[in-house]
């Protein structure tokens, strides 16, 4: 027990994402299933989101539905399984300007917004170069950067340059630049009563077979193959995460690994979606 | 289509999509579109640059592609006679241009006494462009290179294989 509560919530999910896109080099290896979730954090009055899922009305419904997600869930449904509503949502980190981190913003309109400086910097450099670059453009739902602005006309927009630890007590971002996106972080919350830490990868990791190529007994790192940055920083930061919680994988917590629910309690909602726990804080109540 | 007018993406609207016009028209139109929201993303980043000190020093290369678009946009064919069966499309359109001509004005003035006016153009923007494009079927920003885009032009199919991730 600590002082972190942690649950993965689903919100929709792909039965049919290619192979590809979640290991680099896996061509012709057909599709599989890929949940698409959010994270919630809850320790003393903060109410934590690690990305913000997307709004299924909007463009990044569109692109959702262009690559077969499918069963979005609305936040306050999804949140309600924790006995939270959107509003209640204090801090949303964004490990990445991606539509399925992002597009979900717009429902939580109390929370202040952390993002590293360099991910927006390098989505205004994308824009600069033009048509011939728009593979780069891939995931990106203008809107989201409109609502970015607005948040940064009310003081919600907090942009992060590097590290930034204690963005609440116990929880901190590191960067994984040139990544999965050019400004990618990724979260670690360091529980206070002894269950060490937990790191959240971001999209930096997608499953655990990342970590170990599918081989628990001769583990290789085989990064995302959806990247904008280079497969070896994906490596690298890979190896920096596994450091971290000393070399536990399962410390590690991929928001789009299906097997999570089979290592940490869960259960599944009555819309199908999965509600995993990671962790308690001392006297929270177990939603699974 | 619901009483009093068809319903698209939410929204409704008193006239019919067109039909008098040819495919070819449409696909130039579904084009426009779509070039009108890079504008409104590079737009949307200048003014965010505007707010943040730090990151100005891409706004003079966002402005230079912005004049680069608009350029593309008066010499498309958006208002030939092939587009006639487009209009309502097209009134969603031109406002969305004037729209976006109005925050350019203000973007150009480099310092902005009031935030409020240019973001409420470039969501007022951002409502048009979304109804021409759910009138004509497409998509407010260009999502053809999501994942290979034309490169890949079907599905991948599920071969059902064990693979050795490792390999």
């Amino acid at each position: 027990m600590g002082a972190h509560s942690i649950w993965v919530l689903e919100y929709s999910r792909s039965p049919v994402h290619p192979v590809s896109g979640v290991f680099y080099g896996a061509h012709n290896q057909g599709t599989m299933n890929l949940p698409f979730a959010y994270i919630l954090i809850k320790t003393g009055d903060a109410v934590v989101l690690v990305d913000a899922g997307h709004d299924a009305a909007d463009f990044g419904g569109q692109i959702a539905n262009s690559i077969g997600v499918t069963g979005w869930t609305p936040p306050d449904l999804v949140l309600g399984e924790c006995g939270i509503r959107p509003q209640d949502v204090t801090h949303v980190i964004l490990t990445h300007a991606h539509f399925d981190h992002i597009g979900g913003l717009k429902f939580f309109p109390n929370a202040k917004i952390f993002i590293q400086k360099k991910e927006l910097e390098s989505w205004m450099w994308i824009l600069t170069k033009g048509r011939r670059f728009r593979s780069l453009q891939a995931g990106l739902n203008p809107a989201d950067i409109l609502y970015l602005t607005q948040a940064n006309i009310e003081g919600r927009l907090k942009l992060v340059e590097g590290e930034r630890e204690n963005l609440v007590p116990g929880v901190h971002v590191y960067p994984a630049f040139d990544t999965h996106t050019a400004g990618s972080q990724y979260v670690v919350v360091e529980t206070a009563g002894g269950d060490g830490k937990f790191v959240l990868s971001g999209d930096v990791i997608y499953t655990y077979s990342n970590l170990t190529g599918g081989d628990a007994n001769d583990p290789c790192f085989v990064p995302p193959g959806l990247a904008n940055g280079s497969q070896t920083r994906l490596i690298e930061s890979a190896e920096e995460m596994l450091k971290i919680v000393g070399m536990d994988e399962r410390r590690i917590v991929p928001m789009h690994e299906e097997q999570l629910s089979k290592i940490y309690p869960s259960r599944q909602t009555d819309r199908q979606l999965m509600l995993v726990e990671i962790c308690l804080a001392d006297g929270d109540v177990s939603r699974v | 289509m619901a009483s009093g007018g068809t319903v698209f993406g939410g929204f409704r609207c008193e006239a019919l999509v067109g039909s008098g016009s040819s495919p070819e028209a449409r696909a130039c139109l579904k084009a426009l579109v779509r070039t009108y929201g890079e504008l409104l993303a590079i737009y949307s980043f200048m003014h965010m640059a505007l707010k943040e000190k730090s990151m100005r020093l891409l706004i003079g290369e966002l402005a230079d592609r912005a004049t680069e678009i608009k350029r593309s946009v008066r010499s498309s064919p958006a208002g030939s006679p092939g587009l006639a069966g487009q209009g309502h499309a097209l009134s969603h359109l031109g406002r969305a241009d004037r729209l976006l001509v109005e925050a350019e004005e203000h973007l150009q003035r480099g310092v902005l006494v009031s935030d409020a006016p240019l973001l409420g153009l470039l969501s007022n923007a951002a409502i048009e462009l979304k109804r021409s494009a759910a009138i004509l079927g497409t998509t407010t920003f260009d999502t053809t290179a999501c994942c290979g885009g034309s490169l890949l032009g079907h599905g991948e199919e599920d071969h059902g294989s064990a693979f050795d991730l490792g390999a």
